[in-house]
């Protein structure tokens, strides 16, 4: 006797599965906020994502390439794709050299700044992204945040 | 490159291109006041069609440029925002754009006159009794 | 076990009978078309047992058994979605028990001890099968919910061009976070596709009106002055209201209004005020 029904779940595709670098952009100037904004439109567009949701991670890379080009004069901004057999992911790393963020729990509370808009920004994306990390101390600060939707 | 600024009548109109960098927005901002101080219009409209991001920082600076603007006795409105944006800018938080705003820059030029209209009329024109 | 496997096998058509007779009497109202499907299921079940009884592993690690967990837990998925009850689907996999005791009994050649150990085996393997069943039907369960819920939210909210600069969107059902967003994002969607400066957002179909979903109104009310347009909210019953002030929602940036026909009523209002502001003006 044969199964008549087939499974319920898909199973996973190694063809269209795993973490790849789609770009990374060095902060040194303004410009290149702009190129890291568009290099992560692009890679989200290519996952699918809707105008919306590229909007947000655009508006996001803005606020984290803008915080490190402001408070630690450059960085580098990555930006990375994750394909699962359920879920595709945009991660997006801003690393810089600076002075580090003191208070992260308070950086992460509105109005917050150690000169401007600092806490308006990463309170900023933490509402628009799923997941956000913040590893700091002075000499190096790594700003991690990702987006996931289903497939 | 500054971004230009257009007069027509007594408003000032200006569309900001898609890409645009924190120091183009302040170049405007200087402009645009500059122009309103020499008495050379009442409005500014300030077209954002083509942006498809306005992050926290470009909120600011235009919702002060509005401010700075009105101190000066001027009106100002932000016209064309994209749905997309305009989602995104909410999702960020209350009131980060604080100044009046417009569908289109039909819809901001028709605003900025109904704004002076209201304030008692152009400041080129003797009141009439 | 290889005696249970053999009594299995020379019986399984009558195990599979008597199994059936179970099913009708625990499910009184099982349709035709899911009896002959699960008749096919809890066949496939009885034949995976009886290998598994035939290979002498009876550990309970093998492949042989593996395969019959795998077979359990599909049958119990058809179960779940040919809507038994947990209990009816748990019953069912344990009058197993009932089933093999009698075929056991009726058995004599066999020595009293090896029919004790036979049953032991028996209940052992069933009562393990109850338990993989009941996770199969727990997990098939969800997956429904899950499915329901999805068709649910992709229920196109329609936004309708009902005059000139004017679109409505009537909202049903229960608004949650996520239908909030995707009702904000087709709403702002089509205020920009029909170029409205007005939309009417009405809200009588919702049942429950709390601080929370008030607090979605208000986000896209804002999203839509961001545009330059404006929402005027109707059909707050007296409910909602009494809810929304005990709360002390503030609302004061919101034009709400009782009914649709109030609300049309003002949306053209509106409209003439804005059309008023003429271009020649300050032209």
């Amino acid at each position: 006797m044969t199964k008549s029904r087939p499974p319920d779940r898909p199973e996973p595709d190694p063809e269209n599965s795993g973490t790849g670098m789609r770009a990374v952009v060095e902060i040194l100037v303004q410009d290149d906020i702009l190129r890291a904004r568009q290099a992560s439109r692009t890679a989200a567009a290519a996952l699918g994502f809707t105008t919306v949701d590229q909007t947000r991670l655009a508006t996001v890379v803005s606020e984290l390439t803008r915080n490190a080009l402001t408070y630690a004069g450059g960085g580098e901004c990555r930006v990375l794709t994750r394909l699962t057999a359920l879920e595709r992911s945009v991660v997006i790393e801003v690393e810089d050299s600076g002075p580090g963020i003191p208070d992260v729990p308070e950086a992460l509370t509105r109005g917050y700044s150690t000169r401007q808009s600092l806490g308006l920004g990463l309170t900023a994306v933490r509402k628009l992204m799923d997941d956000l990390t913040i590893e700091t101390r002075p000499g190096r600060t790594l700003v991690r945040t990702g987006m996931t939707r289903r497939r | 490159m500054r971004v230009p600024i257009l007069r027509l009548g007594r408003v000032l109109l200006t569309s900001l291109p898609a890409d645009l960098t924190d120091q183009q927005v302040m170049d405007l901002q200087i402009d645009a006041l500059a122009l309103i101080q020499a008495g050379k219009a009442d409005g500014l409209v300030i077209d954002i069609t083509a942006a498809d991001v306005v992050d926290s920082y470009m909120a600011r600076i235009l919702s002060e440029t509005a401010k700075m603007v009105t101190i000066m006795g001027g009106v100002a409105v932000l016209a064309g925002m994209q749905p997309a944006v305009a989602l995104t800018l909410v999702e960020m938080g209350r009131g980060m754009i604080d100044m009046e705003t417009a569908f289109d820059l039909e819809g901001g030029v028709a605003k900025v006159g109904r704004m002076v209209a209201s304030r008692g009329g152009r400041h080129d024109e003797v009141p009439t009794a | 076990m290889h005696g249970l496997g053999q009594i299995l096998l020379q019986s399984r058509a009558d195990v599979l009978e008597a199994w059936l007779e179970r099913l009708r009497e625990t499910v009184p109202g099982v349709q035709p078309a899911s009896l002959q499907l699960l008749k096919l299921e809890l066949g496939t079940l009885i034949e995976k047992l009886t290998g598994y009884f035939l290979t002498d592993d009876d550990d309970g690690a093998g492949p042989a058994f593996k395969s019959v967990e795998e077979q359990a837990a599909t049958t119990s998925a058809a179960c779940a979605r040919d809507g038994l009850t947990p209990m009816e689907t748990a019953t069912l996999i344990l009058s197993l028990k009932a089933i093999a005791g009698e075929l056991l009994d009726r058995e004599t050649s066999a020595k009293a001890t090896d029919l004790y150990r036979m049953r032991t085996a028996l209940d052992a393997v069933v009562d393990r099968l109850a338990l993989v069943t009941f996770a199969a039907f727990v997990e098939t369960r969800e997956e429904i919910i899950k499915r329901q819920g999805r068709a649910l939210l992709d229920l196109a909210t329609p936004a309708l061009p009902i005059w000139r600069h004017i679109i409505l969107m009537p909202l049903v059902g229960i608004i949650d976070t996520q239908r909030a967003r995707q009702v904000m994002e087709w709403l702002l969607e089509a205020l920009s596709r029909e170029e409205a400066r007005i939309a009417i957002l009405d809200v009588t179909g919702v049942p429950l009106i709390d601080s929370r979903v008030a607090l979605h109104l208000t986000k896209t009310v804002e999203a839509a002055r961001l545009l330059g347009s404006q929402v005027i909210v109707t059909g707050i019953s007296p409910d909602a209201a009494q809810t929304l002030v005990k709360l002390d929602v503030d609302l004061s940036n919101m034009i709400t209004r009782g009914s649709l026909r109030s609300g049309l009523a003002e949306a053209f209002r509106l409209l003439g005020q804005q059309s008023k502001g003429t271009t020649e003006t300050m032209i």
